[in-house]
């Protein structure tokens, strides 16, 4: 990872990919693939989306979105973590960063205030589960927090969105590799004629 | 459920002499239908509990909801909260008058918006909560109920049909078209 927006970026993929594993054989809330990885319509009871909530119009969906904090990169001299052999090629070029992120997951039902409590908990209890995952991940959950619910009536219907607010801390690494190795350095002399 | 209604008296012109134009106007409503409707299967909601119809297993006595979402197999009350959640059906007539099929995004998801003003005759009445079949298993909840009158006796009825998505638990609901 090179940049603080892909690890924003595959944080939330992390997070939705191990959502849908841990949904996959509840009870209640299966969440269920085709064979080509579709979501399977028939047999799943929820969607597990990214940002957009949008994509398959189908209740209650979960939806995962993340929000990058400041980056905090050690500020030292360009060669820390490099080291090099006896050629001066660089063998290993190390880089190291970390990034709190908010992770907010959205779970949108209609008129079910009972999925509306059962699926934020169990949410958060799966996190539980998972915290090892995570770390093996470097991901760290520092604090979770309940924002409030809301709700908008549409068609005689009452659509509510349930949030779960996960303060996550990061950390990664990344080894650029071997350098270039420097066999000779090509000087051209030209002499009069 | 539908209750019968007690018609004006239309013999003798009945007690002011118009009554008469009551069955007429009925009548031109019920030939209108005839020509231009639809023939759908109604359900009519269950809302009230009595021994005959108690609480389904779904109900959650603490929230007085009803399950909608989920897979429990002994859910039977499809969301209303009443065993059996609706009354058998029944095939009446309606008219749907063609609309704008719009897709909407709303803060809550992709909602597919479809609300053609529709009506059909007296009986039986029509309530917010209802849904009909049509022949192609499309199911449509029935909002906003109008119920145009003449004194108290009901002419015919307005309404809006909404689509209904297809995770509802109405299409649990098996039909037999």
């Amino acid at each position: 990872m090179s940049n603080a927006f892909q690890i924003n970026t595959k944080v939330r993929n992390a997070v939705i990919l191990n959502l849908r594993r841990v949904f996959t054989g509840d009870p209640i809330y299966p969440y269920v693939e085709t064979p080509s990885g579709e979501l399977d319509y028939d047999n799943s009871a929820l969607s597990i989306n990214d940002i957009i909530p949008h994509d398959h119009g189908k209740w209650p969906s979960i939806v995962v979105d993340t929000v990058s904090g400041p980056e905090q990169r050690y500020l030292g001299p360009d060669t820390l973590g490099d080291s090099k052999d006896a050629n001066h090629q660089t063998i290993d070029d190390r880089l190291f960063a970390s990034l709190p992120l908010t992770v907010n997951i959205s779970i949108y039902t209609i008129e079910d205030s009972i999925a509306r409590d059962e699926l934020p908990d169990r949410v958060y209890d799966k996190f539980k589960l998972i915290t090892d995952d995570l770390a093996d991940a470097g991901v760290e959950i520092q604090r979770t927090s309940f924002p409030p619910v809301t709700r908008t009536y549409i068609d005689d219907r009452w659509f509510i969105v349930a949030r779960l607010t996960l303060d996550v801390y990061v950390e990664w690494e990344d080894d650029l590799g071997v350098g270039d190795k420097v066999e000779k350095i090509p000087i051209t002399i030209s002499f009069m004629p | 459920m539908a209750h019968l209604q007690v018609l004006p008296d239309t013999g003798n012109e009945g007690p002011h002499g118009r009554e008469r134009f009551f069955l007429e106007i009925r009548n031109r409503h019920k030939w209108l239908l005839d020509n231009t409707g639809e023939r759908v299967l109604l359900y009519q909601r269950k809302y009230v509990v009595t021994p005959n119809q108690p609480r389904s297993s779904d109900w959650d006595n603490v929230r007085k909801r009803a399950r909608q979402h989920g897979q429990d197999p002994v859910a039977s009350g499809y969301g209303t909260g009443i065993e059996g959640g609706y009354f058998k059906p029944i095939e009446i007539m309606v008219r749907v008058v063609s609309n704008q099929q719009q897709v909407i995004v709303e803060d809550v998801g992709r909602k597919f918006h479809y609300l053609p003003r529709s009506w059909t005759l007296w009986e039986p009445l029509l309530n917010n909560g209802d849904f009909i079949v049509r022949r192609n298993n499309q199911r449509l909840r029935i909002t906003d109920v109008t119920q145009h009158r003449w004194k108290h006796y009901v002419l015919h009825q307005d309404f809006n049909l909404t689509f209904i998505e297809p995770d509802s638990p109405i299409y649990k609901i098996p039909v037999d078209l």
